[in-house]
């Protein structure tokens, strides 16, 4: 009932979505500028129509209809949309405010079924930042910490939070001005594996093997029992109904795993408990990737980092270095790149694609790790993650290279719909100009 | 006042170890019976003999002649020049310009098509105190067990192995104030340190450089000690906390300059007794004498204002307000008062108080003509300095203002040295500065420009291209990697 409830409110909000793509009658001509495609590959000198919001030519050369509004592009670049691949951006406000911050859920009860969608609110601040920074989709994850959160700010001390294994279950959001952002809730199961797992289960990272390999085989006998387990007809399970059923497209191998592991002893293990249990899996984290880069490749498991983490922040992240990305991307791993979960600092992300190419990532496989990569893993998302003829403009116009600090987004584009840059930051920024 | 019984306890403690130690020094006390002299005191009972207690034990290598050619140099002071030339002798500056003649014997550096800047400072960093791997044990930069700490010194908590040095070296980072944190109303001193292989923080310290005092406005102190039913637990119990310390504070420097008085003009055996030292005060009483430079944790417009006005009501100067996410709001105040203020571009909204951050933050207070900085306050952040200094400038001049990166370098070099008192030693590319220099493989700030060459004294402390066989710290010595799962480890 509950779930027949939850399927109809999303499928309903991503009518809403599709929906709000439309846009006043313009056609806009962008010509000159440097056209970076989903795999990050440059066409130097096209021209870009977007007519009502529709990519409609997007080459060198692209004849420009009679009418439209020339925007000179030279020196300036063209990139699909980005996305900001882990992130808590849409469920907080002010991090240490918790009454306007979801992204710390802690309930033994509901942790797998944890799902942040319904905690989206399209109206919060940190979204027209982020956009006005090109990020036009985010992957809000519920608390998966990466390798780095450890040094905690501000008069804290620093430590290791407690939290509940599972984490629940990500959600894809566009970062428009809509009512209704989320696009695809429900994208996997999230759970961090190694230090703080172990802190969770009670002292030891085989204990929390323990705990999933028992959750997984509680999920394959409900799966198995439902009738049984509806009349009280079953053993006792490790979860609760919740979340044996949000486990379910896990175990069937239709959902992955979003697995925060950063030890190379514990990406083995996570890779061989994948194997094992037949589980797809996305890794997350991995600053000791590059250790085991061909396993990894081996296993054609995807993995999203944070390139510049290259601390021993914790002894997990011992050997974390700066050119992790580059080493994965040239085992042929499939590398997405991410900044920090903090959604405040979504905007962050082109510069963490910078480092990547500082420290020996080809810059058009950078770039395809913050557009097309993700875009492709995370599925469901239109014309996200790619500029495409005939589909919704959902790209960004930079005044020069767009993983450079000194540039700025000059026009964003989501679903077909140009964006304001405005912000509330700037709205402060001007009003103290002026003053 | 729950700590006094605590303070006496040590301070006797002490006098006693000093006297054994007195007893039994050798050499100068040769004749401290003769003619019934009283018995020398410990230098550590008298302030007077005990200004520098844990001196800077840094002696920098020998430079020799070097001559960097052929760069864009952003001097620190404004200017930019191309096709410049630095000249560094025996560890100084000692000629910037265009095209200088090369000095005889100088070892040449090629730097063309490369940009040259002071070495950079971040005047808020916790390395050391708060040190890689951030386990429990490492965990020494706040000390939150009374809301008046003014008696702790960060240094004696800087653990020089922390890997995270090294990073920011990097960075181009060649100076490092490290601060106690921010739990506490008057969290202790800072320290100034080079950014140096040590085995102890004096082998850092930076020669000459002032203490700062840490003071902390707003949220965490009232967090702190109002979550533990203490006080403070509000904003205005901050402000009253600051105004009662600095009337003890004003009361013991009284009994001090009364002692010294007494004791310039005591003649003969007559030499009056020192009042008993306490370290708290002794710190606060540094500040009002201009000392030791006030340090001040603080976001809020509207809480900076009102620290100026305790600055006025009790004689002392804040040399920067740290964080100030809402500079912006009040630059005139700032310039008015010469406080700098040391920001970042892009953090915000991690607290109430951050809430109204915003990242033209720094280019506003510049463009005002008040002293801009940028800090990291992070492990990470510190190794990207120009970046994030690029950050603030390009959303700058998105609202017009035309900072222009000779100006901006300025924000992580001239700015910050002037904040923490050490401008007329480093900071600038100025002849007669210590030779603090960063070569970066292009404009710094590029996302893809690295440093290639790090200067600290005029010494290479880092070269990108022939770079260290072994990790600095001793804890990433040995520790065993890549070889085990590649196959490679057995003999």
């Amino acid at each position: 009932m509950m779930r027949g409830f939850k399927q109809m409110l999303l499928g309903g909000a991503v009518l809403l979505a599709g929906l709000g793509t439309t846009a006043g009658a313009e056609t806009i001509a962008i010509q000159g500028a440097t056209l970076v495609n989903g795999s990050g590959v440059s066409t130097p000198d096209a021209t870009i129509i977007i007519k009502d919001g529709i990519v409609t030519a997007a080459a060198p050369g692209a004849a420009v209809p009679a009418g439209a509004t020339l925007v000179e592009g030279k020196g300036k670049v063209v990139t699909p949309g980005l996305f900001v691949s882990s992130s808590d951006i849409g469920i907080e406000e002010v991090s240490a405010v918790k009454e306007t911050n979801d992204s710390n859920a802690a309930n033994p009860r509901i942790s797998v079924a944890y799902d942040p969608s319904y905690a989206v609110n399209p109206a919060s601040s940190l979204i027209p930042l982020a956009r006005a920074g090109g990020i036009t989709r985010a992957v809000v994850m519920p608390a998966v910490a990466f390798g780095d959160g450890a040094h905690i700010h501000d008069g804290e001390t620093a430590g290791h939070v407690d939290e509940p294994l599972f984490q629940g279950q990500p959600a894809l959001i566009h970062l428009g001005a809509a009512p209704d952002i989320v696009v695809k809730p429900r994208l996997g199961v999230a759970l961090p594996f190694g230090e703080s797992a172990a802190s969770s289960a009670g002292g030891s990272r085989a204990l929390s093997v323990a705990i999933l390999k028992a959750a997984l085989e509680d999920v394959r006998h409900y799966a198995a029992n439902k009738g049984a387990f509806n009349q009280g007809g079953t053993r006792e399970y490790s979860l609760s109904r919740l979340d044996l059923e949000a486990l379910l497209p896990v175990v069937r191998g239709e959902a992955p795993l979003f697995l925060a592991v950063h030890r190379a002893a514990d990406i083995r293990v996570a890779l061989r408990l994948a194997r094992e249990e037949k589980l797809r899996l996305v890794l997350m984290g991995a600053e000791e990737g590059w250790m085991v880069a061909g396993e990894i490749a081996a296993a054609s498991v995807p993995v999203i980092i944070k390139p510049t983490t290259n601390l021993p922040g914790r002894f997990e992240t011992q050997h974390a270095r700066l050119d992790n990305a580059a080493l994965l991307e040239k085992a042929g791993v499939v590398v997405i790149l991410t900044g920090s979960a903090d959604g405040h600092y979504a905007n962050q992300v082109r510069f963490q694609a910078g480092t990547a190419v500082a420290y020996g990532m080809p810059r058009d496989k950078a770039l395809a790790a913050i557009t097309g990569r993700p875009a492709a893993l995370f599925g469901g998302t239109g014309s996200a993650g790619q500029i495409a003829v005939g589909k919704p403009a959902d790209l960004v116009l930079w005044g020069g290279d767009p993983l450079e600090p000194m540039v700025l987004a000059e026009r964003v584009f989501i679903n077909g719909v140009e964006q304001s840059l405005k912000t509330r930051q700037r709205a402060l920024e001007e009003r103290y100009l002026k003053r | 006042m729950r700590s006094r019984g605590g303070r006496w306890l040590v301070t006797g403690l002490a006098l006693l170890l000093a006297g054994c130690a007195t007893g039994q020094g050798t050499g100068h006390s040769g004749n401290k019976d003769k003619g019934g002299d009283k018995q020398a005191l410990a230098p550590g009972l008298d302030a007077a003999s005990s200004r520098d207690p844990f001196p800077s034990r840094y002696k920098p290598a020998a430079s020799g002649l070097v001559a960097l050619t052929g760069a864009t140099v952003l001097t620190g002071t404004g200017a930019r020049i191309e096709n410049g030339t630095v000249i560094i002798r025996d560890g100084r500056i000692e000629a910037v310009g265009a095209g200088l003649p090369v000095p005889a014997g100088a070892t040449i550096v090629d730097a063309a098509g490369r940009w040259i800047t002071p070495g950079i400072i971040d005047m808020h960093s916790h390395l050391g105190v708060y040190a890689s791997p951030a386990v429990e044990a490492h965990s020494d930069g706040n000390e939150m067990t009374d809301p008046n700490t003014a008696q702790v010194w960060a240094e004696h908590s800087v653990w020089p192995q922390d890997p995270g040095f090294e990073r920011a070296l990097r960075g181009g980072v060649t100076t490092l104030q490290l601060l106690p944190g921010s739990a506490n109303l008057f969290g202790g001193r800072s320290v100034t340190v080079k950014n140096v292989t040590a085995r102890n923080v004096m082998e850092m310290k930076f020669p000459g450089a002032p203490y700062g005092l840490k003071m902390a406005c707003g949220e965490n102190p009232k967090r702190v000690y109002g979550d533990k039913g203490r006080a403070p637990g509000s904003r205005m119990a901050n402000v009253a906390g600051y105004r009662a310390a600095w009337i003890e504070a004003a009361e013991y420097r009284r009994k001090w300059d009364a002692y010294y008085k007494e004791k310039q003009e005591a003649k003969g055996d007559k030499q009056p007794d020192p009042p008993k030292r306490d370290l708290q005060l002794e710190t606060l009483a540094g500040v009002l004498s201009g000392d030791i430079l006030v340090q001040n944790h603080c976001y809020r417009a509207d809480e900076m204002s009102v620290m100026l006005e305790v600055a006025r009501e009790f004689g002392y100067r804040v040399a920067a307000f740290h964080h100030a996410t809402e500079a912006y709001k009040i630059s005139d105040l700032l310039k008015q008062d010469n406080v700098c203020i040391a920001t970042w571009a892009h953090w915000w909204g991690f607290k109430m108080e951050a809430y109204d951050g915003v990242p033209a933050n720094a280019a506003m207070v510049h463009r005002a003509g008040a002293c801009a900085v940028i800090h990291s306050d992070d492990e990470t952040l510190i190794q990207y300095l120009p970046k994030e200094a690029a950050q603030a400038m390009a959303e700058g001049n998105y609202l017009g203002l035309g900072i222009k990166e000779e100006e901006a370098i300025s924000w992580i070099t001239a700015n910050p040295a002037k904040a923490i008192g050490v401008q007329d030693k480093t900071g600038t590319l100025e002849p007669g500065k210590m030779a603090d220099v960063v070569v970066w493989n292009g404009n710094p700030f590029s996302i893809y420009t690295l440093a290639d060459l790090v200067y600290i004294d005029g010494v290479p402390q880092f070269d990108r291209a022939h770079p260290p066989a072994e990790p600095r710290s001793d804890f990433e010595l040995g520790q065993a990697g890549a070889e085990i799962f590649q196959g490679k480890g057995a003999k």
